[in-house]
């Protein structure tokens, strides 16, 4: 890995903590108070609120992964447009795993999995003011070295695990700032049909014949497509189509 | 305008899918507002001689209009709420009025509010999105219930900038 941090201005400022609640809440508070530049990024060798969706914890061993936050202010994006943030970063971890020789796919609508496990969790909280996107916060918590998960994670992989190598969190951190800024700029370029392409060609299961759930029924059926609002579309076996929003529909 | 003329504007208003119309002339001024909602509210005042009542029935399916008519008569006394913002929800997600279930509400009705200062959270496709407020009031109502699926365009606040 080439650890030289490459970047114009992702992780030019780069805030590193031993220890915070939240990646992301930090990079918010820190925000509140005073003018942070874009691209700024936060780190921590440990959260103490392991920071998941609606509670979910995620434990991580202090200074085995790297947990990071990055500010971007994508005022540039029409709020309707407002997913291809997440597919931007999701791809960028993908091809980080990638080069790395590790063949990452992106689950809908922005985990990282290899194979079946889970790799890498991306959550993104922005702030809109009318039809203006202000700022984007994108949390990152990437399992680099870790090889024992507490039980009750449900299927989490390392790097480590993957290769069986030991990787410096940091240079990881540099590469990973690369390929996230190459991802940002080609949306800053209005490249958006580049992104969603290549978004659909990393997803998980994509094209493939599998089993969903809903709250109603489970059934067969094939992802075809991901919708500008983030709408995972599947066609079943009987050929119906259907789209789903998130939490509606589980990949079994 | 005569009743024809806006059984006809509401029509094509329908056919259209915006969501709001408003013209006005020199003694009448209409609104017409669709919602995606499965029922049809109606609420017009206006003296003589337009029929309020009588309003045709949309034809469109599944779509509920409610049209507003206001004379610009001398002094009409125009409803209170013109004078009040909507704060609309920019994309469909889940409304949050606060960032975790232990925390406190963003705003409250009562409250007055600075220009940027947060109102809620909508979730969409595991985005948080922050919705800051545009312009500096006091809160008047919330319109939307915490942790509900809303619409796009859907009210979900109103303030008083005054």
């Amino acid at each position: 890995m080439d650890k030289e941090l490459t970047t114009l201005f992702t992780g030019r400022k780069l805030i590193k903590l031993a220890e915070t609640g939240s990646t992301n809440r930090f990079l918010n508070d820190l925000i509140q108070h005073e003018t942070v530049p874009e691209g700024t990024v936060v780190t921590a060798d440990y959260q103490t609120v392991g920071q998941g969706l609606g509670g979910t914890a995620w434990f991580s061993e202090p200074g085995s992964n790297l947990l990071m936050s990055v500010l971007f202010r994508p005022d540039f994006l029409p709020v309707p447009k407002i997913y291809l943030i997440s597919k931007a970063i999701a791809l960028a971890i993908k091809d980080f795993l990638n080069d790395q020789g590790i063949p990452a796919k992106i689950k809908w609508p922005n985990d990282i999995y290899v194979d079946d496990n889970k790799i890498c969790g991306v959550l993104i909280e922005n702030s809109l003011r009318g039809s203006q996107v202000l700022q984007s916060v994108c949390g990152i918590g990437l399992n680099v070295n870790q090889q024992i998960f507490p039980p009750g994670i449900p299927n989490p992989v390392s790097m480590k695990m993957i290769t069986g190598k030991t990787y410096s969190v940091d240079e990881c951190l540099a590469v990973l700032c690369r390929q996230l800024e190459k991802r940002y700029l080609q949306i800053k370029s209005q490249n958006f049909n580049h992104i969603n392409n290549d978004y659909l060609k990393s997803l998980f299961r994509f094209f493939e014949m599998k089993c969903f759930e809903t709250a109603a029924e489970k059934f067969n059926a094939q992802i075809i497509d991901v919708e500008d609002d983030g709408r995972l579309v599947l066609k079943k076996e009987n050929g119906t189509i259907q789209r789903f929003v998130f939490k509606e529909i589980r990949f079994l | 305008m005569n009743l024809k003329d806006i059984e006809a504007l509401i029509k094509f208003v329908q056919k259209t899918g915006v969501s709001e119309v408003s013209i006005e002339q020199t003694d009448l001024k209409i609104t017409i507002k669709t919602h995606a909602a499965p029922q049809q509210v109606i609420q017009a005042s206006l003296p003589a001689p337009v029929m309020a009542h009588a309003a045709p029935a949309p034809s469109a399916p599944a779509v509920a209009t409610s049209v507003s008519v206001q004379a610009e008569a001398p002094k009409a006394k125009g409803s209170d709420e013109s004078k009040y913002i909507t704060v609309k929800s920019p994309m469909i997600g889940t409304f949050y009025r606060s960032s975790t279930p232990d925390k406190p509400v963003f705003v409250n009705v009562g409250d007055e509010i600075k220009q940027g200062k947060v109102l809620c959270i909508i979730e969409a496709m595991k985005l948080f999105n922050e919705i800051e407020s545009e312009v500096t009031g006091k809160i008047v109502k919330v319109l939307a219930d915490n942790s509900t699926p809303v619409e796009y365009d859907q009210p979900l606040f109103l303030v008083d900038p005054s």
